[in-house]
């Protein structure tokens, strides 16, 4: 349902990301982790069709996502960062998500907007770097796409938002199941949201699998974790507490 | 219910043994509702795929049934049929290469017995 064959995506002498093949079945919450600059957001960009790669194929729900108008609409590309210095307030910019997306659930939004105590009336760039990520997640969650993805969607969470934040992907998740995929620093609090994880280094693929199967093949290793996997493969810590 | 999921092993697994333990401690008794995949999801936050993976397995293995539109719950006679499986495993998977052990050292059935015999005293929760 979400597929890539041999996706290559060069920038003007930089390949970030080099022969990525990989097929996710849908209704999962996959974890993408991988090192700055390992292509997360590369690969992310191209599923949500915000670029086309260089070589190779992208299929989502078997389609070319890129400019497609029957396949964007069922995608949420939730950034780290977005233009927020329009004088929007947090209400126009649910207004205007809420009119791009067709399964867009205001009720719920109207729940999420109380649960993260949002101002309304504020203006984005009057708000701080956590409640910003949050109305972020309040979109994400709104829209209620076939297809979400968040690329580091919690950067600038506090402990306690980033977990109110997970908790509504869960709930959000077991009451109508989706695709999810998730980018993340924060491997030791995510790994157990995960079905399927994959790692990549330097714009490769180093492992994509189910978590469970990982955990079993690791049980017996001294270093069993997601995140011991992760240094092993990368050679990279990267969680910024 | 285990208030947190903290081992390595695979989830789902994780997600069998506590209400396997809650069975087994009758916190959870024969008709007892379980509680529901969501409730679990919220407690462990954890893949709900791998909850629904592990509450499905003790339901085909008899441990738990469905009640249509209600939710999971306990069988009759699973408490007993853990203890069955659990001893099973512990005879299989820890008695039988101890005996071996013992043997290839050396020691024999009536010194092995009174180890047993002797430790048996100092451990707690230990009846009869």
């Amino acid at each position: 349902m979400i597929e890539c064959k041999n996706v290559t995506l060069r920038y003007k002498n930089q390949l970030a990301l080099d022969g990525v093949s990989f097929t996710l079945k849908e209704n999962t919450i996959c974890g993408v982790l991988g090192r700055n600059g390992a292509g997360k957001t590369s690969l992310l960009a191209l599923l949500a069709a915000y670029r086309r790669p260089t070589s190779g194929e992208v299929r989502v729900f078997g389609e070319d996502p890129y400019e497609n108008p029957a396949i964007m609409p069922k995608i949420a590309f939730i950034a780290d960062k977005n233009e927020e210095n329009n004088g929007f307030t947090v209400r126009d910019t649910l207004k205007l998500a809420a009119a791009f997306r067709p399964h867009w659930d205001e009720i719920y939004a109207q729940k999420l907007v109380k649960r993260f105590e949002l101002p309304l009336k504020k203006t984005m760039e009057n708000l701080s770097h956590g409640q910003r990520a949050a109305v972020r997640a309040v979109v994400g969650l709104s829209s209620r796409c076939e297809v979400t993805i968040y690329d580091e969607a919690y950067l600038g969470m506090d402990a306690a938002f980033r977990k109110r934040f997970v908790s509504e992907i869960l709930d959000d998740f077991t009451q109508n199941p989706r695709t999810v995929l998730f980018s993340t620093h924060y491997i030791n609090d995510m790994s157990n949201l995960f079905g399927e994880v994959l790692i990549l280094d330097k714009g490769k693929i180093a492992v994509f699998d189910n978590c469970d199967v990982l955990r079993q093949k690791r049980l017996d290793s001294e270093s069993p974790t997601l995140q011991d996997l992760f240094i092993e493969l990368t050679g990279g810590i990267n969680s910024e507490r | 219910m285990r208030t947190a999921l903290d081992g390595n092993s695979p989830i789902f697994q994780q997600v069998k043994a506590a209400i396997e333990e809650d069975i087994l401690n009758e916190t959870l008794t024969p008709d007892a509702q379980i509680p529901s995949n969501r409730q679990l999801v919220a407690l462990w936050e954890v893949n709900p795929m791998t909850v629904m993976k592990g509450v499905g397995l003790l339901a085909d293995e008899g441990i738990l049934y469905k009640k249509r539109g209600e939710g999971m719950f306990v069988a009759p006679g699973a408490q007993e049929r853990l203890r069955k499986r659990l001893g099973d495993s512990f005879r299989k998977e820890r008695l039988e290469p101890l005996v071996r052990l013992a043997a290839a050292l050396g020691i024999g059935l009536g010194e092995f017995h009174a180890m047993i015999d002797e430790i048996w005293p100092d451990v707690p929760a230990t009846e009869g």
